[in-house]
């Protein structure tokens, strides 16, 4: 049985060597017992000895060296402990002991709610009812008579949309995990585009049962900033196996340039409206299901409470304006 | 006896003379020209102006009359701006402000040395008499503009003079003379096309009769004093308002209030049916039409209000409705700044109106500067019909937030609801 495994992960790919006998040489040398085709590695680069159950390493290399624990090895032999870490040039490497437990297996259960998502038929449910809340919306928000290829006209880009990141992310899946994962795929790629969607009827719903249109902005946002990059971690722990914090890492990686387009654009809804405004910021949204919790008021009643509650905050306003002045 | 009245009839004839006969436009030039100025406004630190009217003489010689617009950025901001006066024949001179009339646009200014024969102030004559207006239009030279009266402007007993005549820019502030030399009105503003408008003489009578009482004094707090007059002038309106007997108009399934007064003209807005229409919209709009100047980027006294109805039969309610949504939205017009006024403040809950139900909003911004003030916004949209709704937007400009509410809830209380 071999004495120690050397892990050597290259273009991030995991090698491992299993190692009988010492020492064994590391290099880009044809002569040595690991050979690392990087030309980033000198022709002789390591070496790695034994003595009794101690470990050592030998840097050979006077040019990218080799760095163990964040110092460069200079050189004369370092001790080792097992397991252990340390950079052959770039290149990440472990020595690790023979009989070192390996993680517990990642298996393709079909527990909890991700079953649903590996079922065909629930994928393209997902997929279908997403072009139609597409369909919806574009036929809701149309104010002329128009036939079905109109609505078509605007639904077909978002479903190209969907096809293109479904067809990346299944070939991503066949790199990585020479699987395509193509319902899997299909089904958080649909509820990528179905979900915002339906935060934002939902909050356009509650906004009016509660008479804060704010509600709605809020909706849509946790929609682009939570929902979508747990949906891709999800997708990253399930399919490809990997932990939750480096998944969400990897998530908020991805979806960092759209994370930060819809920053913009929060940062700009709250900058006009933390600012000043000519324009006045009320209810507007008029549901014709007149569901809210607000109850039917007397028109004495509400013109009390309305010069009551304008009137102290405009007071609020009119004392913060004076303290600006009084400080320029 | 007889000798007597002709020797009385000979005197008074000789007596009217100088008055009465003369009454070609190089005459009255002759007459009133020593009294009339150029009134600039000019940036201190400049030292260039930054606007131009004309003004008068009048009840005492260092006394003169100008429009309130004319002074505003020295009045509004006089940190900035200083007051000077420029004779026909090139003399210049600084000028202190004592009083104005911001409502009807008037301004009283005084110098500090004699500046000529003060101008008598008379009644307006009879509808079609010949009317001389004098000024400096566009810093060209002062002028004499015949024109004809065509009497008080009939949509508002308090309104300004029609004057068919062609009045521009610069002449703002300057006197317009009857046949016999006696100011009847104000040059204020034009629509171009010989339609011109001045204020009537009578109330700069007002304001030197104020000032005659209180030896001519200057006031004290400028702001002050305009948010009174603005305050005064909204209440006497929307009292006007309250106290007439409103005649309904039938808009969808509402008849609601329609002309409140003489002053306020609604125009129909509504879209031309057409045969593929997925819904149908009556919109009506109303307007007192009346801006009082305050400063460029304020106005004040302006009341707006609209109806919309819009109904359908061929739309499922979640689309009728975003159309509905994106028709519920009210602004208000100008251009005021952070400078000018706070932000809105809104306050939105459900009423019954009429016995259908409505959600209904009032927002309102004060202003910073004139205490008191405030832009106000009503908004009632019509609620639980699912191929129904019915708008109502209000908007009052430089008003008393109290006042406005109340025609806001008396408009609300006189909808009825007829199948």
């Amino acid at each position: 049985m071999a004495k120690v495994i050397l892990e050597i992960i290259q273009r991030g790919v995991h090698n491992y060597h299993k190692v009988d006998s010492f020492p064994v040489t590391v290099g880009r040398a044809f002569d040595n017992d690991v050979i690392l085709p990087d030309v980033t590695i000198s022709p002789h680069h390591l070496e790695i000895q034994n003595e009794d159950d101690k470990y050592f390493l030998h840097n050979l290399s006077n040019e990218n060296g080799t760095k163990y624990n964040a110092q460069e090895l200079g050189d004369t032999p370092v001790e080792i402990t097992l397991p252990g870490s340390f950079q052959i040039s770039g290149l990440r490497a472990r020595l690790l002991p023979a009989d070192m437990p390996v993680e517990a297996t990642h298996v393709r259960d079909c527990s909890g709610i991700f079953c649903l998502f590996n079922n065909p038929i629930w994928a393209f449910f997902l997929l279908f009812s997403t072009i139609a809340m597409y369909f919806f919306g574009s036929y809701i928000m149309t104010e002329a008579s128009e036939d079905v290829f109109y609505y078509l006209d605007a639904v077909l880009p978002p479903v190209w949309i969907m096809l293109g990141i479904t067809v990346v992310v299944s070939g991503i899946c066949r790199l990585f995990i020479h699987r395509w994962e193509i319902i899997a795929t299909i089904s958080i790629v649909s509820l990528m585009f179905l979900l915002p969607q339906l935060f934002e009827h939902l909050g356009h719903f509650f906004a009016y049962v509660f008479t804060y249109d704010s509600l709605e902005i809020w909706l849509k946002y946790i929609a682009k900033f939570i929902v979508i990059p747990s949906l891709v971690a999800v997708f990253i722990v399930k399919v490809i196996h990997a932990r939750w914090l480096p998944a969400a890492g990897i998530a908020i990686l991805l979806y960092s340039p759209f994370l930060a387009f819809h920053m913009l654009s929060l940062v700009r809804e709250l900058s006009i409206k933390s600012g000043f405004s000519p324009i006045p910021f009320y209810s507007k949204i008029l549901s014709p299901r007149d569901y809210r919790i607000n109850p039917t008021i007397s028109l004495d009643q509400f013109s009390k409470e309305a010069l009551r509650a304008t009137s102290e905050e405009v007071k609020e306003m009119l004392i913060e304006a004076k303290k600006k002045e009084q400080e320029s | 006896m007889l000798k007597k009245s002709l020797l009385f009839l000979c005197l008074t004839l000789l007596y009217s003379v100088p008055t009465f006969a003369e009454i070609n436009a190089s005459s009255i030039y002759s007459f009133a020209e020593k009294s009339v100025y150029q009134i600039l406004v000019i940036n201190k630190q400049t030292g260039k102006k930054s606007s131009i009217g004309s003004g008068f003489v009048v009840s005492k010689s260092n006394i003169l009359a100008t429009n309130y617009h004319v002074v505003s950025e020295f009045i509004n901001d006089p940190d900035v701006y200083s007051l000077q006066f420029q004779s026909t024949g090139g003399e210049k001179g600084s000028l202190e402000l004592i009083d104005f009339d911001i409502v009807h646009d008037l301004a009283v200014v005084r110098a500090k040395k004699p500046m000529g024969v003060p101008l008598k102030i008379s009644f307006l004559p009879e509808k079609g008499a010949s009317l001389y207006s004098l000024g400096n239009p566009l810093d060209l030279g002062f002028t004499i503009v015949k024109g004809t009266n065509n009497g008080i402007l009939p949509k508002d007993e308090d309104g300004n003079i029609l004057f068919s005549g062609s009045l521009n820019p610069g002449m703002s502030g300057g006197p317009t003379l009857d046949s016999t030399g006696n100011i009847i009105g104000i040059n204020v503003a034009t629509s171009g096309n010989d339609i011109s408008f001045l204020v009537p003489a009578e109330y700069l009578t007002i304001v030197l009769d104020r000032l005659k009482e209180s030896s001519f004094s200057a006031v004290d707090d400028r702001f002050a004093h305009s948010s009174e007059q603005l305050r005064a002038n909204s209440k006497k309106i929307v009292n006007k308002i309250l106290n007439k007997k409103w005649k309904g108009t039938r808009i969808g399934s509402f008849i609601v209030p329609a002309e409140l007064d003489k002053s306020i003209r609604c125009w129909d807005a509504s879209r031309p049916p057409k045969k593929d229409d997925l819904y149908r919209t009556y919109f009506t709009r109303c307007s007192n039409e009346d801006n009082i100047y305050i400063s460029n980027r304020l106005n004040a006294g302006n009341i707006n209000y609209e109806y919309l109805w819009l109904e359908t039969d061929k739309l499922i309610p979640s689309r009728f409705f975003r159309r509905y949504q994106k028709l519920n939205s009210s602004v208000i017009g100008g251009h005021a700044g952070k400078r000018d006024v706070t932000n809105f403040s809104c306050y939105t809950d459900f009423t019954t109106v009429a016995t259908q139900t409505f959600k209904t909003t009032v927002c309102r911004r004060d202003y910073l500067k004139f205490k008191g003030l405030s832009d106000m916004l009503f908004t009632a949209a019509m609620v639980g019909k699912k191929d129904k709704g019915f708008l109502f937007n209000l908007d009052f400009t430089g008003t008393n937030p109290e006042t406005a509410l109340s025609l806001f809830t008396r408009m609300l209380e006189k909808f009825k609801w007829q199948k």
